[in-house]
């Protein structure tokens, strides 16, 4: 994978960069709030990586561009909101939801990795396959995920085994009774939800509610945020509605098929002469079938296929509903005691958003439940010490690296999800990374670049930062790094190009301000060459 | 225990063999584009016609394992005896395995006249071809008539791949990957019904014009075959990936509600499916396919509302396909639809 554009904006002001290399690529400015950030995760927002831009930018008003190589083909993704349009000289394609634009990535531009997953198996999500190779800025937590999402660190894990071909298995040993109690348990929660609901629904009039004595104003904005994301979880149900429907559609059309199908072994003709059931139909010159088996079995393979897929999405809903939800939960939080009023119309809102959402959430953990039972009994082969040397491998190159970067350190990598209690200090953190990302390019081999935003945040030492450009240059891949300088580095052009090493300067841009007029023109054309009109955005 | 010992085990690989000449005929040949039916064992193991029913292409195929020169001259004899006949056969065809490269000149060609063979195995060509002839009429073939055609016969060689052979045959290229076994399912189709066209008795029979062949019904018109294979493409695409066939776009913009499009897509994509699986009207969904496809070889430039007006969608009432579904499946043969240049 190289990436070759990166442009987002809308239609008065945009930004383009296309200087990207094959080699090292610094991208760097004097201070911050230069644009470097916004750069590397509308890249990979626009790859379906989850959103993690900094505050104040409104991400969801404009549209993210890259033009990627895989596999030595030229890919172009454009992404608004939750669609992206992925485009190559072949096609256009457009997926409305992340889910969509996953399976559509794993089948038609690069297989992604499957790991076992609550007893199932599951294409990798982006974030996660991003992980392997791409470092943001923000959220860093060395013992866990960056972007978690329903993954997990052991799920990282299966996907790290994957990669180096060792066997998908569950990671967990289930136990059948402490399951069976689990399951039991979500149940009866689900029994009482429900006989909640009911009388939430009985109480539905807020009886008095008055806004006499609270500050109008600051109530009416309250309310107006809280309608607004309440709008957001009616819309993102309806649109889970519909989806779940058409999964249901898609169930009954099986059905539907098999007994079409059916329809003509049931009604059985014999030729009353010879008694054969060979009858076919050889009258005006017509030999064929209207379909052969290859084709019927294709049908009903991509039917299952695509059922899957809508599971799937309709999970990524669930996720969104629930953020919307949490997000509702802190509006009100936030609220001042002063709306004591306001706090009681919450309850009416909550009861009646989130109980039906609950339960909901409870059904799918029953689902879960009922799966893991129904799998525990698979057995799987015992692959741990292979996982094991696979990891010794890769934490033993980690230690490898980090003493070239820093030989009198004291740190040793035993995994690659610290504990929780292990604390970096200073610069520490962002060796651990950077030693971490470059040793599981290398044992693994991937073929995808490697993306630092910041790769020296914590104070990193001129001459840490030296031997690590060094050890960037010797992967001879794209490396794409930022780097914000002090006053007296920039001054001295610290970084320069090389052979390898291809800098990138942003201390021109405008502060906080990289989108400008100038790429606009540009940028139109390109959305334009998607024929944008057709995604209704 | 009994092992099967001597049953016709090259049957198959000559009916395969025989299969492949006529898709070559149909999909690679330089006249294809003429050549409109093909006659299957009468003339030949397959001809072609062409629509004014004028002229003849003759494919002898032969599938030797050891093609030396002399079973090469045996092979022309059939091609031979049509060359002397009063039809007017316009080429003369042997289809076979890739030969030896010390018999020809340029080996690197796949198709090429006598005089790409090398003069010693010509000259034992002629030979095989004369030994042929001598056992069954009984007399020598007349020396001038036999150069004569010895300079007009064309080897053409075996592909190999039966996904070669079903690629070329029509305009329609299907987006997504297909296995070896999709392909050879296909063909395997053409070839059953192809041998199922042998199974009458025609030995003695005479006719008088080229188109008096076609009353045997041992023929199958371009059209079918073409109809097929873009069913079978079409039919495997159905569900497998989503995208939206080009010309579609113009129905799915009708809606502005992007959870509207997905409904439509998915209605669609299901009408078509139970229309492949529906066996008990069938001819008439194959007749559809096969109007749409003769609307396209006429102009593909197109719209498909024109198309759609062109076959009489509105009065056609099949059983699943509604107009959107109908103008759906319209979409996606006019979306894989690439015209040579």
């Amino acid at each position: 994978m190289k990436i070759k554009k990166v442009g987002f904006g809308d239609g008065n002001e945009a930004f383009i960069e296309s200087r990207f290399k094959e080699n090292v690529n610094i991208i760097f400015s004097e201070g911050n709030n230069k644009g470097k950030t916004l750069l590397i995760q509308g890249l990979m927002y626009s790859m379906g990586n989850e959103p993690i831009f900094p505050s104040g930018f409104n991400f969801k008003d404009y549209h993210f561009y890259s033009l990627v190589q895989i596999k030595n083909k030229d890919y172009e993704f454009l992404r608004h909101g939750n669609s992206i349009i992925v485009r190559n000289e072949n096609f256009l394609q457009i997926c409305n939801t992340i889910s969509e634009f996953k399976h559509f990535f794993n089948k038609v531009i690069e297989g992604l990795p499957i790991i076992k997953k609550d007893a199932r198996n599951k294409v990798v999500d982006l974030h996660l396959l991003f992980e392997l190779f791409f470092l943001g800025q923000d959220n860093r937590v060395p013992s866990n995920l960056i972007v978690k999402g329903q993954y997990n660190k052991i799920d990282f894990l299966s996907m790290v085994y994957t990669l180096k071909g060792i066997e998908n298995q569950e990671p967990e040993k289930y136990d059948l009774k402490n399951e069976q109690i689990k399951l039991e348990i979500l149940k009866q929660d689900k029994k009482n939800l429900l006989k909640k609901l009911k009388i939430a629904k009985l109480n539905t009039k807020v009886a008095g509610f008055t806004q006499k004595s609270i500050d109008k104003e600051l109530f009416n904005k309250k309310k107006q945020e809280l309608e607004k994301i309440n709008k957001s979880i009616l819309d993102l149900k309806k649109d889970r509605y519909r989806e779940f429907n058409r999964k249901i559609k898609l169930e009954s059309l099986l059905f539907e098929l098999n007994s079409l199908n059916k329809n003509l072994s049931q009604g059985k003709t014999h030729c009353g002469e010879c008694g054969s059931d060979k009858i076919i139909f050889t009258n005006d010159e017509f030999d064929f079938e209207i379909s052969n088996k290859d084709v019927r079995s294709r049908i009903i393979n991509s039917i299952n296929e695509n059922i899957e897929i809508k599971e799937e999405i309709i999970q990524e809903y669930d996720l969104q509903i629930q953020n919307e939800v949490n997000q509702f939960n802190k509006e009100i939080e936030l609220s001042s005691p002063d709306l004591g009023e306001y706090i009681l119309f919450k309850d009416e809102i909550i009861n009646a958003t989130s109980i039906d959402e609950e339960i909901y959430s409870k059904q799918i953990s029953i689902d879960k439940a009922n799966q893991i039972i129904s799998s525990i009994t698979v057995f799987s082969s015992d692959n741990s010490k292979e996982r094991e040397d696979l990891i010794k491998e890769i934490t033993d190159e980690m230690n490898r690296l980090y003493h070239i970067i820093d030989p009198n350190g004291n740190l040793t990598f035993n995994e690659l999800f610290p504990k929780k209690d292990q604390t970096f200090s200073g610069s520490e953190g962002q060796e651990f990374y950077f030693c971490k990302l470059i040793a599981i390019n290398t044992i693994l081999d991937h073929k995808y670049p490697i993306i630092i935003d910041g790769f020296r945040n914590g104070e990193i030492s001129s001459d840490k930062e030296r031997k690590m450009i060094e050890i960037y240059e010797r992967l001879s891949k794209q490396v794409i790094i930022t780097s914000t300088l002090k006053s007296e580095e920039y001054a001295i052009d610290k970084y320069k190009n090389t052979n390898t090493i291809n800098v990138i300067d942003y201390n021109n841009h405008k502060d906080s301000k990289i989108l400008s007029q100038k790429f606009s023109k540009d940028f139109v054309t390109i959305i334009e060459s998607f024929d944008i009109s057709l995604n209704k955005n | 225990m009994y092992i099967f010992k001597n049953t016709e085990q090259n049957n198959f690989k000559a009916s395969d063999l025989e299969t492949k000449s006529m898709l070559y005929l149909l999909g690679m040949h330089k006249e294809k584009e003429q050549i409109e039916t093909i006659v299957v064992d009468c003339f030949n193991d397959v001809t072609g016609i062409n629509t004014a029913e004028n002229n003849l292409w003759d494919i002898q195929s032969k599938n030797h394992s050891i093609m030396n020169p002399k079973k090469i001259g045996k092979s022309l004899f059939t091609l031979f005896d049509n060359f002397e006949s009063n039809f007017n056969f316009l080429e003369y065809i042997l289809f076979i395995p890739k030969l030896e490269p010390k018999y020809l000149i340029n080996s690197s060609l796949n198709s090429y006249g006598s005089s790409n063979i090398v003069e010693r195995t010509i000259i034992r060509v002629e030979n095989g071809l004369t030994a042929e002839y001598e056992r069954v009429n009984k007399k020598q073939p007349d020396v001038t008539s036999l150069r004569e055609f010895m300079e007009l016969v064309i080897y053409v060689q075996d592909y190999k791949r039966v996904n070669t052979y079903i690629k070329q045959i029509t305009k329609f290229k299907s987006n997504s990957i297909k296995s070896e076994e999709f392909y050879k399912s296909i063909f395997d189709e053409i070839r059953n019904v192809q041998a199922s066209k042998k199974n009458s008795f025609i030995e003695g029979e005479s006719i008088k014009t080229i188109s008096d062949v076609l009353l045997f019904n041992r023929h199958l018109h371009k059209r079918d075959i073409h109809t097929l294979i873009i069913n079978r493409f079409v039919g495997g695409d159905l569900f497998a990936i989503n995208t939206i066939p080009f010309p579609f776009m113009q129905v799915l913009n009708q809606y502005d509600d992007i959870q509207d499009q997905q409904d439509l897509l998915v209605d669609c994509n299901s009408n078509i499916c139970k229309s492949f699986f529906n066996k008990n009207d069938n001819k008439r969904f194959w007749r559809v396919t096969e109007s749409i496809i003769s609307e396209l070889n006429s102009d593909s430039s197109q719209g498909i509302s024109d198309i759609y007006n062109q076959i009489n969608g509105d009065k056609l009432k099949l059983p699943f396909l509604n107009k959107k579904s109908l103008l759906f499946l319209i979409s996606i043969i006019k979306n894989g639809w690439k015209d040579e240049d």
